[in-house]
């Protein structure tokens, strides 16, 4: 066989490669490495995105076994079928076994999975009503769902890192599990995801460095080789085995060993806590999400109360489906506001954190606070300690009231950490990793998505008791010079940044000028904006969307005129920042005298209706406190750290004044519904609920399209291993035959082409009369050429005398030749049959 | 390559999305890492590529036609390193036929070991063939990068033309002839024109012969021996001149046809020097613009012109007229092989005069079917009493096996 490209140099088809050294390569710790990074990588990631109960050692110990039993099958057995067939056997055999706590198991990681996407995607799903009693074992349950899974998952990671060097396959097969958390948004553990970068990468330099066509060749000195035309693929023969491995081993151990070097090159130069994004994405991710909102991407959004980020007028309605967010245990109830996200920049369709240059310059100061420990969320903790350690408590006639609070969020992986105002310390997450500032903004978790406790002793005072404070501590130690110093520093900062707003609103500032003129003085006119709002507009969870182009509070407050707490702190924080009074928006829960505990210490279960947007704006001495400017939320109702206006005087102190009755009746938070508690409470069901909450409309319309996709996919997959089956066997098929001289197979295979090119062997026409027929049919045949070979068909089948090694290859490459030229012929619909249905190529 | 390359920048498109769209600090990681990587995959390509050494081997100088030639790539890879793809972009340039062939090889290297890469290949045409390494391309481990290398090396293998057997009897005729220009380099003879050797004087010898100014100078008598004037001169006369090449699908046959030219003269000439019979061979080297004229006395002889003709390009594509002229001037040769694939009108303008026809054998080496006008030339030939010989590239081995053509050098 020779290429003949008619230049008059023929090169020989076979080429010898052939190396001086004969090296052993450490592939086996390398498959081992590889499909662990792979299996751990996956199984992590995935775990990591949604709140599970499970045993990390139990399914990090299941994950290695099984990764190193699969490896050493496919690494060490000739043939893999009998063993995988047993382990086939025994994992079905199991799963029937275990069918039932199986199946809880499935139930539990359902509802952390639709957990996770309702938390993050707003959305309503329904989960899975469990026992109570089986809740206690549900890390039971799911750690031996998670040990099925793994063996599966490990299984599929081998066969096509060890077996196949196929990277794409590896990526379909685990990629899904990484990209549904990344879909909804949730970000994955950081290591399990770089394992599985590791893996990728690792598997994808091995292909590249598996030289298809040396691989196949070598198996071409043994059998014909259908992979493509003849003359237009060299033989490669490879002198020692171990050669084609070594480039493989070293690119994948390569890549493994950059990928870990980067990521771990990047922490350690760029560490999270110093990690700054740059201004200009976060602008360009405002516009893109603008432009998104823009388009109309945000329709059918329905928030069902949860913290948005500053996301503002993408929803039409407001929905909220009870489902429980966080357990607050506190030595003494008082009802406050937990702030999660603080939104610093009004965009006109957000709220965004602190542009990066804007910040740079003040640094160093939060730097330096941070650095003694001080918050920079709060200013009040430091006098009040202060005030606390001089011992000057009596004189005053009144305490720096301390409370202790722990919040333990029911939901994975937020992007803030909720915080009671005063609290004088950064919390710790339950595995004692520090959490971070986000400049002074709100606090953000360490990284760990899976749901956490934080505790937090908060400093409660009134802004009058703080001015008392901060006066009372002047000059009476060498930390107050410190204090102060901060202090003013901040104050400044606060009012340069937190008085910005965006060009244009001109309605708005005309307005916000003629309330001013009203009240006269800043803390009046805080009461104004107040009274404003509730007397021109209207409280309802049915808004409707922000038309396209408009400014939210624009529209908000002169023509829409309707809306809910999002509206009104947005709107109360630009009108005063119109007037140059520091004020940010804010998002978090509320927790209101309504949510009082039986007993004094016990636990109390906030749900997504408690969540809320308010203002903060900012007090010398006092830093930010909150105010609650939607009608129906009575500031009365909710203590309020240094609510009360140091003008007007007096203050509530440490009493909690409980609410008397909602402003506004039409504007009255809504509840959950009464059927759906008792639901929640009753429900000891093993069914997903008929009709839970609005998200059952989702789900249903959901079904038939994921079940559509599933089966096309599974149906793509069967084909595939169907075709690999079939071609694998055909392979082995033809090497038999052409040692054993066995015409048989190879006849099979062409009258089996022959017959779907709509040229069978008819009944009653003898061979060489059909061959003949076939040579005037197919004119890539040359005359006598298929003749001769039926006549080796004829001799292999009757006659006593065995076929040649030669008369096989002819045999061989004729079939190879014919069948590759034909295919080339076909039409797009027909190779596809030939391909992947009738698997004949 | 390119694949991989789009394949990147789609990776790097969905890892900005990535950074942009999540605050996240693992975007930010993802993004460097996803930059990082194929920076550091070049500066180890960069490393490994200057610590491989390759070059081009054969044990070959000279082949025959049709016979396979092996060379060897070698890669001497002296990092610890292996690489993962290396691409070596092999030409093998025919300078008779004005063709080559490229062939590029795929393997992978060795760490710190010699990785040899064997091939094989034959021409199907005679010439001086140059094979050349012309460039290697070492890939990285993600197959992004390439990094290429010209090595410049070169190995020349001449591919001799295949030589026939003739069966005919090309004895000739030794007797005298004064108007001869060409004599034997193994006898000496009468013709006082053309001094055969000088050498001391031997008793017998003629006193008209004695050489009397060297002898004065060496004080020895010296005797002068003349020339044996050859009545045989026999002349191969090839023209490579073939007809116009329209377009390059047409090199094969032009390369067959000059093949068979080359062929037959140098089979006749095989075949008269096997006789003993010196000749003279001629052609016209166009790109030198030189009317070669080389007296073959041997073997050696005819194989040193073999070389030299191989040396030049194949064929022009306008009639020789320089070999017209050539045959104009035969007059003393016994004998005049005129081997041509190109006939015109001109060309009757310098055959030798009709007296002499009779001693002019006209090969002449046709397409696989020859035009009526071409036809007309060789009727109009014969009719002249030329020996004319028709043959192509198919059939010419038979013909020339057959065919008698010594009558003319024994008349």
């Amino acid at each position: 066989m020779a290429n003949r490209q008619g230049s008059g140099v023929v090169f020989s088809d076979v080429v010898q490669i052939k190396t001086k050294h004969n090296r052993e390569v450490p592939q086996i710790a390398e498959h081992i490495i590889l499909v662990l990074l792979g299996v751990l990588g996956v199984a992590f990631s995935f775990i990591s995105f949604f709140s599970f109960a499970y045993s990390g050692v139990v399914v990090t110990l299941g994950a290695v076994f099984f990764s190193i039993v699969f490896v050493m099958i496919f690494h060490y057995l000739p043939s893999v079928k009998l063993p995988l067939g047993i382990l086939a056997g025994c994992y079905a055999v199991l799963c029937i076994l275990f069918i039932s706590p199986l199946r809880k198991g499935f139930y539990f990681i359902a509802n952390g999975v639709i957990s996770g996407i309702n938390q993050e995607m707003q959305y309503n799903i329904g989960t899975y009503d469990i026992p109570v009693d089986l809740q206690n074992l549900a890390g039971f349950y799911t750690t031996l769902f998670f040990i099925f899974a793994l063996f599966l998952i490990a299984g599929l990671v081998s066969f096509f890192v060890v077996q196949r060097t196929s990277f794409i396959a590896l990526l379909l097969v685990t990629a899904p599990l990484v990209i549904v958390g990344l879909l909804f948004g949730i970000v994955p553990n950081y290591f399990a995801f770089i394992m599985l970068v590791a893996c990728w990468t690792g598997t994808f330099a091995m292909r590249l460095s598996d030289l298809r066509h040396v691989a196949r060749t070598v198996k071409a000195a043994h059998k014909s080789d259908f992979a493509g035309v003849e003359g237009k693929r060299d033989q490669y023969i490879l002198s020692n085995s171990r050669f084609k491995e070594e480039t493989k081993t070293v690119a994948g151990l390569i890549l493994i060993v950059f990928t870990v070097a980067i990521f771990f090159l990047t922490i350690v130069l760029v560490p999270k806590s110093n990690y700054q994004r740059p201004q200009a994405v976060d602008d360009l991710r405002t516009m893109l999400r603008t432009m998104q909102f823009d388009f109309g991407e945000g329709d059918n959004l329905r928030a069902m109360g949860g913290i948005n980020g500053g996301k503002l007028g993408q929803t039409d309605e407001l929905k909220f489906n009870g489902v429980p967010v966080m357990e607050v245990e506190m030595d003494h109830f008082e009802p406050m506001f937990l702030r999660a996200y603080v939104g610093a920049e009004y965009t006109g369709k957000s709220w965004e954190d602190l542009p990066q240059d804007i910040f740079r310059p003040y640094q160093h100061l939060f730097a330096e606070l941070i650095r003694e420990n001080v918050s920079p969320l709060f200013i009040t903790p430091i006098y009040a300690q202060l005030y606390h350690d001089a011992k000057l408590n009596d004189t005053y006639q009144f305490a720096v009231y301390k409370n202790h609070i722990q919040l333990q969020s029911l939901l994975p992986s937020s992007e803030f950490v909720f915080s009671p105002y005063g609290a004088m310390l950064l919390p710790q997450d339950a595995d004692g990793r520090g959490v971070g500032y986000e400049k002074d903004l709100y606090i953000r978790p360490s990284g760990n998505t899976v749901p956490v406790r934080y505790d937090y002793h908060v400093c409660t005072m009134n802004s009058i008791q703080a001015d008392i404070v901060a006066a009372t501590c002047e000059g009476m130690s060498s930390q107050w010079e410190q204090y102060s110093q901060w202090e003013q520093q901040y104050s400044a900062y606060v009012h340069e940044v937190y008085t910005r707003l965006p060009k244009g609103l001109n309605e708005i500032k005309a307005l916000s000028d003629e309330l001013y003129r009203e009240a006269g003085t800043p803390s009046n006119y805080i009461e104004v904006v107040r009274q404003y709002l509730k007397e021109n507009t209207t409280y309802t969870l049915k808004p409707g969307k922000l038309p396209r182009g408009k400014d939210f509070v624009d529209y908000f407050l002169t023509e829409n005129k309707q809306g809910y707490c999002t509206h009104y702190a947005s709107a109360a924080a630009v009108l005063l920042r119109a007037q140059g009074i520091p004020a940010r928006y804010v998002e978090g829960y509320v927790i209101t005298q309504s949510d009082q505990p039986a007993v004094e210490g016990g636990v109390i279960t906030l749900k997504d209706t408690n969540s809320h947007a308010w203002v903060e704006v900012y007090d010398e001495h006092y830093g930010w406190r909150a105010l609650e400017m939607t009608p129906g939320y009575s500031s009365s109702q909710i203590y309020l750290p240094g609510i009360t206006d140091k003008n007007t005087g007096g203050g509530t102190g440490s009493t909690v004044t409980p609410p008397s009755e909602v402003d506004n009746p039409g504007s009255t938070r809504p509840t959950p519904d009464d059927s759906h508690e008792q639901t929640e409470q009753e429900g000891i069901q093993w069914e997903p609920e008929e009709e839970k909450a609005s998200g059952f409309s989702f789900l249903q319309a959901m079904t038939a399209p994921l079940v559509a996709v599933f089966l096309v996919l599974f149906a793509f997959a069967a084909v595939l291993l169907r075709r690999v089956v079939i071609l694998k066997r055909r392979e082995q098929t033809f090497v038999q035959a052409r040692q054993q001289g066995n015409v048989e197979p190879v006849y099979n295979y062409l009258m089996e082409v022959f017959t779907f090119l709509h040229k069978p062997l008819q009944p009653g026409m003898t061979y060489l009369a059909y061959a003949k027929s076939v040579e005037e049919e197919f004119l890539s045949i040359r005359r006598n050429e298929f003749v001769e070979l039926m006549e080796i068909v004829l001799k292999g089948s009757f006659s006593p005398h065995p076929v040649t090694r030669g008369e096989m290859d002819a045999l061989l490459s004729f079939t190879e030749k014919q069948v590759a030229v034909q295919y080339s012929m076909l039409t797009p619909y027909d190779k596809f049959l030939f391909r992947f249905v009738r698997c004949l190529i | 390559m390119s694949l991989r390359r789009i394949l990147y920048i789609a990776i790097v498109v969905v890892c900005i999305c990535f950074y942009v769209m999540y605050k996240d600090y693992l975007s930010f990681l993802t993004l460097v890492f996803v930059l990082a990587l194929p920076v550091c995959l070049f500066i180890l390509l960069v490393l490994v590529k200057r610590g491989v050494r390759v070059d081009l081997a054969s044990a070959f100088t000279s082949v025959n036609k049709g016979e396979e030639v092996a060379i060897e790539l070698r890669f001497d890879n002296r990092w610890i390193l292996p690489i993962s793809r290396v691409e070596a972009d092999l030409t093998c340039f025919n300078h008779f036929s004005g063709q080559q062939e490229k062939k590029t090889f795929v393997l992978a290297v060795s760490a710190r070991n010699l990785t040899v890469v064997r091939a094989a290949f034959f021409s199907e045409y005679c010439g001086n063939l140059f094979v050349r390494l012309d460039k290697v391309r070492f890939y990285d481990y993600g197959g992004l990068f390439c990094l290429g290398t010209k090595p410049r090396k070169e190995l020349q293998i001449a591919v001799m033309p295949k030589i026939y057997p003739l069966e005919a009897d090309l004895k000739p005729d030794m007797g005298s002839e004064t108007d001869s220009d060409l004599y034997s380099s193994r006898k000496s003879g009468d013709d006082v024109s053309e001094v055969f050797d000088i050498r001391s004087y031997h008793a017998g010898d003629k006193l008209r012969s004695i050489h009397w100014k060297l002898s004065s100078k060496r004080d020895d008598l010296m005797v002068k021996e003349f020339s044996l004037p050859l009545s045989t001169k026999i002349v191969i006369v090839l023209d490579m001149a073939v007809d116009s090449v329209k377009d390059v699908s047409d090199f094969s046959q032009v390369n067959q046809r000059v093949e068979v030219l080359l062929e037959t003269a140098i089979s006749i000439s095989y075949a008269l020097i096997s006789q003993k019979i010196q000749h003279v061979f001629e052609w016209y080297h166009w790109e030198e613009q030189f009317f070669h004229q080389v007296d073959i006395q041997s073997p050696e002889d005819l194989f040193e012109t073999m070389r030299s003709i191989l040396r030049m390009r194949a064929y022009q594509t306008d009639a020789c007229l320089q070999c017209h002229h050539a045959l104009q001037h035969q007059k003393t040769a016994a004998h005049t092989y005129y081997i041509t694939a190109c006939l015109n009108d001109e060309m009757f303008g310098h055959l030798p005069s009709k007296r002499r026809s009779q001693a002019t054998s006209v090969l002449y080496v046709s397409k696989e079917q020859m035009s009526a006008q071409t036809e007309g030339y060789l009727t109009r030939l014969e009719e002249e009493h030329y020996q004319v010989v028709r043959m192509c590239a198919s059939n010419f081995e038979e013909v020339l096996s057959t065919v008698d053509l010594g009558g003319g050098v024994h008349g």
